[in-house]
């Protein structure tokens, strides 16, 4: 299998107010494999936005090595779409034209997507919702918006910044359920493309949530951080609410939690 | 879905209860086309009765109802100075859009501009530009020119300030996602800032009407041979209080009515200013 993202020794220095350096990262490394579903888990604060915004080619490492898809990651990448704790959607624009903004940016024909956009609109159950306004869909709705958007251009890497971590306990759990059929869907659904299966990076400080989604959770120490541990799970796809139940799955969680530290 | 959302029409209660709420939001719009105009007339009658109890003579205050015969007696007279006035204001204004939403555009696009240029922008207003009216007769004589240029100092600043404001109220992650896209600066700004700077114009504009017309009518007290501030210093000269008070009533409509037009256009292009409200949930 080939890798996805290839983090190494990666090192993110912060210059702060009062001149103090913040050592954000410290030596992280990473490996995602072709169209894995890797969480990375860690207390508020530790670094995991800056890592995401780092393999996005947002902000600049200060050391370290950082491929996506075997290219050494110089700025923001095409192919990387990302979702963020808040939907950002714009709100003068209706759901259908949020989700295809991403076209409008490459300068490519919009209406040549609009049949995937409405795949994606009826995988993410906003049928009926395409020419709304984005605040008149709740927390979620908009939430699954932004998903849409950013799986438009067909990316082959996912990153998701704690995407649920603004919604409430129900909603989180059905997003959660929801997040894997769609990752999942993404696959057969249109098969017709060349897509497949998007590689993910899937951060948040919820164990419960990394353990039911991933194929491997990543802890995080606190700062200066790196990461201390990645975990297998080894439950069957598909899954649902229901592997929460296991005692397997309880005793991950508590094992996973004895690896993490907080200031 | 749509079945869902149009499901309480058919239910009675329902039905009832929003037409008792219809007919509460149709009580408070009555009440608010009702309780200023109370308020108004209410003024007017003080003013009135304060005349007559205090006997003033008109040299110090006219009867407020004698205005408006002062207005129809030479209606024509009053057009042409408030045409005058009018063209300065909006003249003024016009600068100050076109400088203004510039220079906004030139401070958010650099930080290097913005250091360069928003320490003259913050003096420019707490420089006293009314103070220099006198220099703007002497450099630009007695024509329009002068008013105008004192309309635009004054009125700009609310409008670069706030354009300026708009343009960078889109939050970090907004930014972020756009970069993520590879969007470039110039798409940033065609997407998101201009979109979002739209209501933040328009406040600025609205507080720089008025502060245009301000600026006029200044330039028109220090030196003009018409115009609406012209009419108020001729009119205090000749101790003519309600022709003063006329022209004073004029101004008011005036400045009303620049305010409405730009509300009203604020409606019809910003109506992104309701919805910004509604998703800060
Ligand atoms: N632009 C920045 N300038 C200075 N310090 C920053 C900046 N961004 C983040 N930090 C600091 O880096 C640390 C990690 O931040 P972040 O990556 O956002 O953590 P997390 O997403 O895990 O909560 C925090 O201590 C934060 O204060
Ligand atoms: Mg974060």
């Amino acid at each position: 299998m080939a890798v996805a993202v290839r983090v190494q020794d990666l090192k993110k220095v912060y210059a702060s107010r009062n001149g103090d350096p913040v050592h954000a990262l410290d030596r992280v490394n990473l490996i995602a494999q072709d169209g894995e579903f890797v969480s990375i888990l860690g207390p508020s604060g530790c670094g995991k936005s800056t890592l995401l915004r780092i393999v996005a080619g947002l902000i600049p490492a200060s050391g370290g090595d950082i491929f996506v898809q075997e290219h050494r990651v110089k700025g923001p990448n095409p192919n990387v779409g990302m979702v963020f704790q808040s939907a950002v959607l714009l709100h003068w624009r209706t759901v259908m034209e949020n989700i295809l903004l991403p076209i409008e940016i490459r300068r490519e024909k919009v209406d040549q997507y609009r049949e995937r956009a409405m795949d994606l609109v009826r995988l993410t159950g906003l049928e009926g919702f395409e020419n709304r306004a984005p605040y008149e869909l709740s927390g979620g709705m908009q939430q699954r918006v932004s998903i849409c958007r950013a799986l438009i251009t067909n990316p082959s890497l996912l990153l998701l910044d704690e995407p649920f971590g603004a919604l409430d306990a129900f909603t989180r759990d059905q997003m959660n359920v929801e997040l894997l059929r769609i990752w999942r869907g993404e696959s057969s659904a249109s098969s017709a493309r060349e897509n497949k299966r998007p590689t993910i990076l899937f951060i948040t400080h919820s164990i419960t949530e990394s353990v039911f989604l991933s194929d491997r959770v990543a802890v995080m120490s606190f700062r200066p951080s790196s990461i201390i541990k990645t975990f297998d799970i080894p439950f069957a796809r598909p899954r649902d609410l229901s592997v929460i139940t296991k005692p397997e799955f309880g005793e991950l969680v508590l094992e996973i939690r004895s690896h993490i530290t907080v200031e | 879905m749509s079945r869902l959302i149009n499901s309480p029409e058919s239910d009675d209660t329902t039905r009832e209860l929003l037409r008792s709420q219809r007919a509460t939001e149709a009580g408070d719009r009555m009440k608010s086309i009702v309780l200023p105009t109370l308020s108004f007339v209410g003024f007017i009658l003080i003013w009135h009765f304060a005349v007559v109890y205090f006997d003033l003579p008109v040299y110090i205050l006219p009867r407020p109802l004698s205005i408006f015969p002062e207005i129809a007696r030479r209606p024509e007279m009053f057009l042409r100075h408030a045409w005058v006035t009018l063209f300065e204001t909006l003249a003024g204004l016009g600068l100050s859009i076109a400088t203004g939403v510039i220079l906004a555009f030139m401070i958010v696009w650099s930080d290097n501009m913005e250091k360069m240029l928003m320490p003259f922008i913050v003096l420019s207003q707490t420089f006293p530009k009314t103070a220099i009216a006198p220099l703007m007769i002497i450099w630009f004589g007695y024509g329009y020119l002068p008013k105008i240029i004192i309309s635009f100092l004054i009125a700009f600043f609310p409008i670069v300030i706030n354009t300026v404001l708009g343009l960078k109220s889109p939050k970090s992650d907004m930014i972020d996602l756009m970069r993520s896209m590879s969007a470039t600066k110039a798409q940033v700004f065609a997407k998101v800032r201009i979109p979002m700077a739209v209501p933040y114009f328009f406040s600025g504009l609205k507080i720089g009407i008025t502060l245009a017309l301000v600026g006029a009518v200044v330039g028109e007290f220090v030196g003009a041979d018409s115009g609406l501030g012209f009419l108020i210093m001729a009119a205090n000269n000749q101790f003519n209080t309600r022709l003063a008070f006329a022209t004073l009533f004029v101004l008011m409509i005036l400045g009303a009515f620049l305010y409405f037009i730009a509300e009203f256009l604020e409606r019809r292009v910003a109506p992104w200013f309701e919805a910004s409200r509604r998703t800060d949930k």
